[in-house]
């Protein structure tokens, strides 16, 4: 194995020590439970519809970033890239119910869908009103007639904002989940590579890629994906990606488009202006709106470079919850 | 028929295994995954070797611990289907006072339907379901000629080892594999090394312990 050049301690304590210092820094969002890698808003709800996911460290802001009110009640925390287990999932939905049920976003990965699957046995066994709601959105990694196969990324961050400002308030859990249901069948998401981060724990580089060349679809994981090219400038790529998406949401003149263009972990400010500044003009010039973008590191892989474009075709309802205050350490005012 | 395993034992031995190949099934993973399997086996069997360190229970009662330890501290999808092996083992030794190849080969098929079903995994999707399953129906076959466990055990490692081989020719539908397509092929399959080494470290203590 390789040296590891980061700032770490012991590779067995980087999780616990990482959420140790979360919690330190942010009295007043977030707590930690005992005994469990579970991250939870400060002030419990009392009505309203909890919401929870589970999800493997190391992608930080994603997903301990987004607990707190407005948005998420609890972010159960795996290993490094890896799902938690059962009981940590169900020990984070335990905790997020107020009486009216708990609904379980669950990005569609392996493990994140078996351990949450377990979770939500377990959940239900002992009583608890559990619902298990699969995220998808990264269009490169299935056909769109297989959506449902697709891996979930950048695009669920519109669910943790949405369904979570509508579940501050809604109490009737079927409801909510037809949010989320509504929200995930209108956003996609492309990703492109151009250096891998390296694992905190190995010490080794997560892929490889030749030196001119960049990848198109790779995964939050840095999984190797479907294609690759030549390096070209900032406008090209995001034509390439940007034409991808809107064909395969439909997209179409008149329509409200929320847009994400996130940095990968090394990608500078400046390149994702460049890029956001490329994309707002496509929307624009296809006689779209951009509301309220964001810009900026939220789904990482360690220093890894490159970015992921997600596009939410938003109605009014979507807008307006978009739009609704919230109180969580890394989702930016707008 | 049959006798009876230390069933801890054998267990501290599998945890030794894994702690011992934790690098050489990093780089097992680092053609087609993110490279950290070993890490994740590692760290699973070191928490039940530290679990069994101190407990004292009836033989069953181990090989269920150890199903829970890994399955709450491994993590990823090879977490809960690692501990399934074990949970679903112990099930069948519950009710037995002597291990026999029936035995063996029933802890193993449900071990097998279980992780089938859970993982929604099948026969050729380049899974730790490729080196099990052969393993499986060389228990049965052992079991159908009533073959002594030892030797039982050796025709399943040998089974498990050519399937591990054939994950090599197989292209990954499951887990982060999957998004490499046809370049999947050409690498054994990670899980599928893991789940040859725990059958291995199983026959090797079960000879060891008849001496």
């Amino acid at each position: 194995m390789a040296t590891v050049k980061k700032f770490i301690n012991n590779d067995r304590d980087i999780v616990g020590e990482m959420l140790e210092g979360f919690v330190a820094a942010f009295p007043n969002h977030v707590e930690k439970i005992d005994d469990y890698d579970v991250i939870v808003r400060k002030d419990k709800k009392t009505e309203g519809v909890g919401l929870v996911i589970g999800n493997g460290a190391g992608h930080e802001p994603a997903v301990i970033g987004w607990v707190g009110d407005g948005m998420l009640d609890a972010n159960a925390v795996g290993g490094i890239f890896a799902a938690p287990g059962p009981d940590t999932i169900y020990q984070a939905v335990k905790h997020s119910d107020s009486g009216n049920g708990v609904i379980l976003l669950i990005s569609n990965h392996a493990g994140d869908v078996i351990n949450s699957e377990m979770a939500l046995e377990m959940l239900i066994e002992d009583g608890i009103q559990a619902e298990g709601i699969i995220l998808y959105d990264d269009i490169a990694s299935a056909p769109k007639e297989f959506s449902e196969d697709r891996r979930g990324a950048l695009g669920t961050l519109f669910n943790y904002k949405i369904t979570g400002a509508y579940a501050e308030k809604e109490s009737d859990i079927h409801k909510v989940c037809e949010m989320a249901k509504k929200v995930r069948n209108h956003a996609a998401s492309l990703s492109v590579a151009l250096l891998p981060g390296t694992s905190p724990v190995t010490g080794e580089k997560m892929f490889e890629l030749p030196e001119n060349e960049i990848e198109i679809g790779m995964g939050v994981h840095g999984e190797a994906a479907v294609g690759r090219m030549k390096l070209k400038s900032a406008d090209e790529i995001v034509e390439i990606m940007y034409e991808r998406l809107i064909q395969d949401m439909g997209l179409k003149s008149g329509d409200q488009i929320i847009p994400i263009v996130n940095g990968c972990g090394s990608t500078t400010m400046m390149e994702l202006m460049i890029v956001y500044r490329k994309l707002q003009m496509l929307i624009q010039e296809n006689g779209m709106t951009a509301h309220k973008p964001l810009v900026g590191e939220f789904v990482t892989t360690q220093e890894m470079a490159g970015l992921s474009i997600a596009l939410l075709k938003a109605d009014d309802e979507m807008i307006k919850l978009w739009d609704e205050s919230c109180k969580v350490p890394y989702f930016p005012a707008l | 028929m049959g006798r009876k395993v230390d069933m801890k034992a054998l267990l501290l031995d599998v945890c030794q295994v894994f702690q011992d190949n934790r690098d050489y099934l990093c780089k097992m993973d680092s053609f087609t995954g993110d490279g950290d399997h070993g890490i994740s086996m590692d760290r699973g069997f070191r928490a039940v070797q530290e679990e069994l360190a101190t407990l004292e229970v009836s033989d069953w009662q181990y090989v269920k611990r150890t199903g829970r330890v890994l399955t709450s501290t491994i993590g990823g999808a090879i977490g809960p289907l690692m501990g399934m092996i074990f949970t679903e083992a112990s099930k069948v030794f519950e009710a037995k006072d002597a291990i026999d190849t029936e035995a063996v080969y029933l802890a193993a098929d449900k071990a097998l339907s279980s992780i089938k079903r859970l993982g929604r995994v099948k026969e050729g999707d380049k899974t730790m379901v490729d080196a099990l399953s052969p393993a499986v129906q060389a228990l049965k076959d052992a079991c159908d000629r009533g073959t002594e466990m030892e030797e039982a055990l050796d025709m399943a490692v040998e089974a498990a080892r050519q399937g591990l081989e054939r994950t090599k020719d197989m292209v990954a539908v499951k887990g982060r594999a999957k998004f490499l397509g046809e370049r999947s092929k050409g690498y054994q399959d990670a899980g599928a090394t893991s789940m040859c080494l725990l059958l291995e470290a199983i026959r090797d203590h079960v000879k060891k312990q008849k001496g």
